[in-house]
């Protein structure tokens, strides 16, 4: 019988759990950073706690950036196979 | 017209109405928890999936030759062997989505291939460790990895979230939903419409309708991205309601964990060129995103019997890929096996359908319409 070893690539297979966990729980932080960023933004703006509202629209924009480019990076893998 | 001719014909319309039916069962994946968790209506969902699969399958040609390739020898394929396989794979994709469980269309394809080919050349012409190397490890790595991912993705999720008022919340991640079911849909759409651009291109080179070194025809990809976007337009409702809400029932936060690792699951492994069922993957990330708000969540019975489709897909479809290799066999190499079995098998899928219809809707809620 063959070894596990020779039919899979261990070092192949262990980039793949680390970037997929990387990526995977990375999407999902910094999506959920946009909503914090986002709701909370709007708390202050109605208590008018314009500093801290900034603040949090600012983490907001920053985290929707980080979410485009994890979209632009799945698109170009699609493209790129 | 020739015999040959008409076995590709055959051929043609078989991989197309595989296509379909990969539309058909594999979407319901994409689309499940965006339904369940009222992030969009279901006709609109499956709208959208339709035609980001559509797109999808415009977008690389790369993996539409690679169909079996390292699992078979491909220099033994014949159109019937082809046939054959893709029958396997139909009746695998129609059996599991009577039952409402979700299984992987690309495996019941290789089973169905690997199947007939058994039958017609022997073990010689299978290549085992292409076969655990590119099916049974990923068919492994695949749920258990996105389980994981999943779980540890929506603790952190709650962890951030967790002390803002829930509608916010949950409006946010519908939002994130439409787009993570969206790469969801592009991913699978780009995946696997080239699996049957690849059939087809095979049988017309097995044919010498094209050269060895051929690229895949632009009516071929017309054809076979019209037909899975076709089959995803349909919907297919029974694993729909699987996904969606049998399994586990869902909020927003965990849809959107479930659908955004599934997709970084999927999409990680491709760029490291380790293809991964879409089906097993988001499979998995459902079940993960459940287990990790609560254990006893899940239905792991339910959890229980897609395993079980999963371990039978290559077996059972290379059951029936076999049997109708050498069915076709029993009258010559000419047209009139496939022919006869060409007719069973759209007997059997009207039979498939009208005992379904007859046994009334099982979706009213998660179809909407």
């Amino acid at each position: 019988m063959i070894p596990l070893a020779e039919i899979v690539d261990p070092s192949q297979l262990l980039r793949v759990i680390a970037t997929a966990l990387v990526a995977g729980i990375g999407i999902s932080l910094v999506f959920s950073l946009v909503i914090l960023g986002a709701v909370r933004a709007g708390e202050h703006r109605a208590a008018s706690r314009h500093v801290a509202a900034s603040v949090h629209a600012v983490l907001a924009t920053l985290a929707l950036l980080a979410c485009l480019g994890a979209i632009a990076w799945g698109v170009t893998i699609m493209l790129s196979k | 017209m020739a015999a040959n001719d008409l076995i590709l014909g055959i051929v043609v319309a078989t991989a197309l109405a595989f296509d379909f039916t990969n539309g058909f069962h594999d979407t319901a994946n994409v689309v499940a928890t965006t339904i369940s968790t009222r992030a969009l209506p279901p006709r609109v969902a499956v709208t959208i999936a339709a035609i980001l699969n559509f797109v999808g399958a415009f977008l690389s040609l790369a993996v539409a030759s690679t169909i079996a390739k390292d699992i078979v020898d491909q220099s033994v394929v014949t159109t019937t062997i082809v046939f054959a396989g893709l029958v396997g794979a139909i009746v695998w994709n129609l059996v599991t989505w009577y039952f409402g469980l979700p299984s992987s269309s690309s495996h019941a394809l290789i089973g169905g291939v690997v199947g007939a080919m058994l039958v017609a050349n022997g073990t010689s012409a299978i290549n085992f460790d292409g076969l655990a190397a590119k099916v049974l490890v990923p068919a492994v790595i695949a749920p258990l990895l996105a389980f994981v991912v999943a779980g540890v993705a929506i603790l952190v999720c709650y962890r951030i979230v967790g002390r803002l008022a829930p509608g916010p919340v949950s409006r946010g991640y519908r939002l994130g939903q439409v787009l993570s079911g969206g790469m969801l849909a592009l991913a699978h759409g780009t995946n696997d419409a080239q699996k049957t651009m690849g059939v087809i291109t095979l049988a017309l080179i097995a044919n010498g309708n094209l050269g060895a070194d051929a690229s895949v025809p632009t009516w071929v990809i017309v054809c076979a991205a019209t037909a899975i976007a076709l089959g995803t337009y349909m919907g297919g409702w029974r694993i729909i309601k699987t996904m969606g809400s049998r399994i586990i029932k869902m909020d927003p936060a965990q849809g959107f964990a479930a659908q955004g690792s599934g997709a970084a699951v999927i999409l990680a492994a491709t760029h490291f060129g380790y293809p991964l069922s879409t089906t097993h993957t988001i499979s998995g990330a459902v079940m993960g995103a459940g287990a990790a708000k609560r254990l006893s969540a899940v239905r792991w019975g339910l959890a229980g019997n897609i395993v079980t489709a999963w371990i039978l897909t290559l077996p059972a479809a290379a059951t029936v890929g076999g049997a109708v290799y050498g069915v076709t066999r029993l009258f010559g190499d000419g047209a009139v096996g496939p022919v006869i079995v060409a007719v069973i098998g759209v007997a059997f899928v009207i039979g498939v359908f009208v005992r379904r219809v007859q046994q009334g809707p099982v979706v009213s809620t998660a179809e909407g319409t």
